[in-house]
C-alpha cells in the first residue's frame, strides 16, 4: 500500500538549536499512530509541519501524493487538526466558530450547520450552541475544537493531546471515536503524553527523543524489543537518563531526612 | 456586528470579481471578516483595557464605544480652528493631531485587535491561501482603521464645511486618506524598529509600555497644550511663516488640503501637493514590499516564543542552596518574622514581573511627571531664590511636590491585591498562616520600599541641593506623614491578601469614593503641614508623632486575624 504520509530526512531547527535530526516515518492509510516524546523532543515541531504551518524545514514530507510545500491547501483541506490547550477564538459561540471554520474548509453552509450541530449534540453541547465560549469549561472547548477538525470528514486526523481537560465519559466517547475512525480507513495522527492511552488506541507508536526516532511499531514489538511491560516502563527505559526509581529514592531521603546525600 | 461593519463589509465585498481575479477565496475571505469583526466587538474596546475591566458581563457593541471615544477626541482636534487666520495653519494642526492619534491608538491595537496570534492555529491549518489570508487581514486592518478614522475626521469635516464652503469636502477627504497611509507606515516602522531592538518574546512588553507612555502623553498633552497656547499667544499664528514646516507632513497635507480646495496653485502649493500625495504613496509602498514580509516573519515568531516557553538549560550544579541577595537582605532588615519576611518579597517580585500590576501602576509616575512640568510651567517667575529663601510660593510647591508623590503610593496599593493568577490565592489557605496580617504589611513594607523610598530619596536630594539641611525636619513629616496616610488606607481599606482578587472583581461604585478619599487625606495633611511649615518645634514634634503613628498602625496592620481577610473563609 502507499504511504499516506511519508517523512523522509526531516530536519528542523530553531536557530541553533536542532530540534529534529533526520526523522523518516512512513504511515499507511488507517493506521493509528501514536506520538510519544517526552517534553521538547520535537512533538510539537512535528506536528506543525504536517499541518503546514513550519515550511522552513528540510527534507520532503508528501502527504498523500502531495508535497507539503508545493500543495499546502491541497495537504490542509484533507487534514483534521485538533491543537491542545483549547485554543479557539472564545468571544465567539459554538455556532459562529464552527460556521468559520466550515467556510474556511469550502463547506456549504447547511452542511457545516447540520453536521456542527449534530456533533455537537452528540457531545452533550445542543444547549451551548448560542453561548459564547468564554464561559466554557475546558472540556466544552475541546469538544469543540474536536468538532471543528473533524466537520470536513478529512481523511488524515492530527491530534495534539485531545483529551486534555475532558472527563471521563467523552474519554470514553473519544477514544471509541479513534476506533472507528481508523475502521472506516481515516489515518489518525495522535500526539500524546498519556501513556495508558497511546497504548490503548494506537496500532502503531513512535517513540521521539531529541529530536530522533527512538523506536516503532506495534506495543507487542516494543514490547519484546525491551522487555518492558508497559508504554510507561518502554519510554522511561528509553528517553530517562537516570532510573526513575533512584530518583524517587533521592526524593523520598530528602523529605524524611532533610537532605539528599542520606 | 453593527451597522458600520456591515456596512463596510459590503463595501469591500462589491470588489469581489476583482479579489477573484487575484485567486482569492471570496467565501473564506468573509468568513474571516465576519469572525474577525464580531470578536472586535466583543472584546473591551482599546480605552477599556488601560482600566480595570470591572464587568463580568458579556461585551457588546465595543466597536460602537470605541467609535464614540474617537469622535470625542475628533472634537477636541477643533480646538485647532482656534489658532491661525488662515486654512493651512488650522489643518497643519489638525492633521498633526491627527497623525499621532491614529498611529498611537493602531500601534497598541496592532497586537491586541489586528494580530490574533490565535490565527496561527486555527485559521493556519485550513485550506485558506496566503493571498486570501493576507487580504482578510489587509481589509480587518482598514475596516478598522476606517471607524476610527471616520469619528476622528468628521467634526473638523464639518467645521471646515461651515468655514470655508463645501468646496473643501473632496481635497480634505483626499488628504485624510493621504495622512492615514502614513500613519499606517509610522506604525509598521515603530513595529520594525521595536522587532529589532528587543527580542520577539519581549514585544507584547514593550508594546504595554508604549501604551503606558501614550496614556501619559495624552494625559500631558491635555494638560499642557491649552496653557502653552494661552501663554505663546498663538492665535495669529501664521503657519507658512514658521521657519522649515515645510518639512513637516502635516503641513503638506493642511497646505495640500488648502491649494486644492481653493484652486491656487503657486510653486510652493505644488511642492506641497507633490509631497502630500507622493511620500504616502512611496511609503506605503515601502510598507508592502519591504516591512510586510519581514512584519510577518517576525510575528510568527512572537507567537511561537509565547506559545512554547523555552525551558533554559538547567546550569550543572550551581542550583544547590539558596544564596541571599540583596533584596532578601532588606528583607530581613525591616520585616520582623517569617511570614512578614515571605509577604515582602513575594509582593516585590509579583510587582516587578506581573504586567498587569504595571500596567495599572506605572502610569502614575507618568502623570507625576507631567504634574512636575505642569507647576513648572505655571509659576512662570518661579526662581532658585524661592526655594533658598523659602518663600511661600517655594513654601507651596515644595509641600504640593511631597504630598502629590503620594499618589504613586496610594495607587500601587489600591492594586495591590488583584491579580490575574488570583486563583493561586489557595496557597494561602492550605498554609498554616496564623495571622495573615503579616502578608499585608510585608507587601505595604514592600510596596513603600520600591516605589516611596526612590521617590523620597529623590526629594530628599533636590531638597539639600535646592534648600540645604534646614528643610531635613520639614522633609521628614512630608514622608512620614504620606508614608502614615497610605498605611492608615491600607489598614482601612485592604482587607484582602496581596494577589488574591480577581480584576473582574473590582469594586464599581465605591471606587470613586475611596479615590476622592485617598486624594483628599493626603491634601488635608498637606495643608497643616503648610501652615506649621516655619515653626520647627512643632514640625520636629508632629514628625515624630507621624513616626510613632505609622508604626503602631503597621502593627495593627500586622495583628489583622483571619476574622479580618474579607475574601477568605475564615479558619479554625
Amino acid at each position: 500500500m502507499e504511504p499516506i504520509i511519508s517523512i523522509r530526512n526531516l530536519y528542523k531547527s530553531y536557530g541553533s538549536k536542532q530540534v529534529l535530526k533526520d526523522i523518516s516515518i512512513d504511515i499507511l492509510p488507517g493506521q493509528v499512530i501514536g506520538y510519544i516524546g517526552p517534553n521538547g523532543a520535537g512533538k510539537s515541531t512535528t506536528v506543525k509541519i504536517l499541518c503546514g504551518l513550519i515550511s522552513d524545514f528540510s527534507g520532503q514530507v508528501t502527504i498523500k501524493g502531495y508535497d507539503i510545500r508545493q500543495n499546502p491547501l491541497a495537504v490542509k483541506s484533507i487534514i483534521g487538526y485538533v491543537p491542545e490547550l483549547a485554543e479557539l477564538y472564545d468571544v465567539l459561540t459554538p455556532r459562529e466558530f464552527l460556521s468559520l471554520v466550515g467556510a474556511l474548509y469550502n463547506l456549504p453552509s447547511e452542511v457545516v450547520s447540520e453536521r456542527g450541530y449534530g456533533m455537537l449534540e452528540a457531545f452533550g453541547l445542543a444547549g451551548n450552541m448560542d453561548q459564547r465560549m468564554e464561559s466554557f469549561s475546558k472540556g466544552m472547548k475541546q469538544k469543540v475544537l474536536i468538532t471543528s477538525g473533524l466537520l470536513h470528514n478529512p481523511d488524515i486526523i492530527i491530534l495534539d493531546e485531545p483529551l486534555s481537560g475532558l472527563d471521563a465519559n467523552s474519554v470514553i466517547i473519544v477514544k471509541e471515536l479513534i476506533s472507528k475512525l481508523a475502521a472506516s480507513g481515516k489515518t489518525i495522527f495522535y500526539s500524546s503524553h498519556m501513556m495508558d492511552i497511546v497504548e490503548k488506541v494506537s496500532d502503531r507508536i513512535i517513540l521521539i527523543n531529541e529530536g530522533k526516532v527512538v523506536a516503532d511499531g506495534t506495543f507487542s514489538e516494543l514490547k519484546q524489543k525491551q522487555g518492558d511491560n508497559s508504554l510507561e516502563q518502554i519510554f522511561a527505559h528509553l528517553t530517562a537518563t537516570e532510573s526513575m526509581s533512584e530518583a524517587s529514592d533521592k526524593l523520598m531521603d530528602i523529605i524524611a531526612n532533610g537532605d539528599g546525600k542520606a | 456586528m453593527n451597522f458600520f461593519d456591515k456596512f463596510f463589509l459590503k463595501l469591500f465585498l462589491y470588489a469581489s470579481p476583482l479579489l477573484q481575479k487575484l485567486e482569492i477565496d471570496i467565501d473564506q475571505l468573509k468568513a474571516i471578516l465576519v469572525a474577525k469583526l464580531t470578536m472586535d466587538n466583543r472584546r473591551p474596546a482599546a480605552f477599556q483595557q488601560m482600566k480595570q475591566s470591572k464587568e463580568k458581563k458579556e461585551i457588546n457593541s465595543a466597536t460602537l464605544k470605541t467609535m464614540f471615544v474617537s469622535l470625542i477626541m475628533g472634537l477636541f482636534f477643533l480646538m485647532g480652528f482656534a489658532i491661525g487666520d488662515d486654512m493651512t495653519t488650522k489643518l497643519t494642526i489638525f492633521f498633526s493631531m491627527f497623525i499621532f492619534m491614529l498611529a498611537a491608538t493602531l500601534i497598541t491595537d496592532f497586537t491586541s485587535v489586528l494580530i490574533d496570534t490565535r490565527d496561527n492555529l486555527i485559521i493556519l491549518p485550513k485550506p485558506v491561501s496566503d493571498t486570501t489570508f493576507v487580504t482578510a487581514r489587509l481589509m480587518h486592518i482598514a475596516i478598522h482603521i476606517n471607524k476610527l478614522l471616520l469619528p476622528l475626521a468628521l467634526p473638523t469635516l464639518v467645521a471646515l464645511i461651515v468655514r470655508y464652503g463645501p468646496a473643501t469636502i473632496v481635497p480634505f477627504i483626499l488628504m485624510t486618506f493621504f495622512a492615514t497611509l502614513l500613519s499606517i507606515f509610522l506604525v509598521n516602522a515603530v513595529y520594525l524598529v521595536i522587532l529589532k531592538l528587543v527580542k520577539p518574546s519581549k514585544f507584547q512588553t514593550v508594546i504595554s509600555y508604549f501604551q503606558i507612555v501614550f496614556a501619559v502623553f495624552i494625559y500631558g498633552g491635555y494638560q499642557l497644550v491649552p496653557r502653552m497656547m494661552e501663554r505663546a499667544g498663538i492665535e495669529h499664528l501664521k503657519m507658512s511663516e514658521i521657519h522649515n514646516i515645510a518639512f513637516l507632513p502635516p503641513y503638506w497635507f493642511a497646505d495640500a488640503c488648502n491649494s486644492l480646495s481653493t484652486l491656487t496653485f503657486d510653486q510652493g502649493n505644488i511642492i506641497n501637493l507633490f509631497m502630500a500625495l507622493g511620500l504616502p504613496l512611496l511609503s506605503i509602498y515601502v510598507v508592502v514590499k519591504y516591512f510586510a514580509p519581514a512584519f510577518n516573519r517576525n510575528l510568527s515568531m512572537i507567537s511561537s516564543t509565547s506559545e512554547e516557553t523555552k525551558v533554559k538549560p538547567v546550569t550543572a550544579q550551581g542550583t544547590a542552596g539558596f544564596k541571599m541577595n540583596w533584596l532578601e537582605k532588606l528583607a530581613t532588615k525591616i520585616t520582623s518574622d517569617r511570614t512578614e519576611y515571605m509577604g515582602f518579597l513575594f509582593t516585590w517580585k509579583m510587582m516587578g514581573r506581573s504586567r498587569d500590576f504595571k500596567m495599572k501602576v506605572y502610569p502614575a509616575f507618568g502623570y507625576m511627571v507631567v504634574f512636575f512640568v505642569l507647576m513648572i510651567f505655571q509659576s512662570e517667575k518661579l526662581s532658585l531664590n524661592d526655594f533658598s529663601e523659602m518663600t511661600s510660593r517655594g513654601k507651596t510647591l515644595f509641600i504640593s511636590i511631597v504630598y502629590f508623590s503620594s499618589f504613586i503610593l496610594i495607587s500601587a496599593i489600591g492594586q495591590l491585591r488583584y491579580s490575574e493568577k488570583y486563583k493561586a490565592a489557595w496557597l494561602f489557605s492550605i498554609t498554616p498562616v496564623d495571622t495573615p496580617g503579616k502578608l499585608i504589611s510585608g507587601a505595604l513594607k514592600s510596596v513603600i520600599a520600591c516605589f516611596y523610598i526612590p521617590v523620597m530619596l529623590l526629594i530628599t536630594f533636590l531638597g539639600l541641593f535646592l534648600i540645604g539641611p534646614s528643610i531635613i525636619p520639614n522633609l521628614v513629616l512630608g514622608c512620614f506623614n504620606v508614608i502614615a496616610v497610605s498605611t492608615l488606607m491600607t489598614y482601612m481599606n485592604l482587607r484582602q491578601l496581596p494577589f488574591t482578587v480577581s480584576m473582574q472583581d473590582a469594586p464599581k461604585g465605591q471606587t470613586m469614593i475611596r479615590n476622592m478619599i485617598a486624594t483628599l487625606l493626603p491634601l488635608i495633611a498637606g495643608l497643616c503641614h503648610w501652615f506649621i511649615f516655619d515653626y520647627l518645634w512643632a514640625v520636629g514634634l508632629l514628625a515624630l508623632l507621624a513616626i510613632i503613628a505609622t508604626w503602631m498602625i503597621m502593627d495593627s496592620i500586622k495583628n489583622l486575624g483571619w476574622a479580618k481577610i474579607v475574601n477568605f473563609e475564615v479558619k479554625g
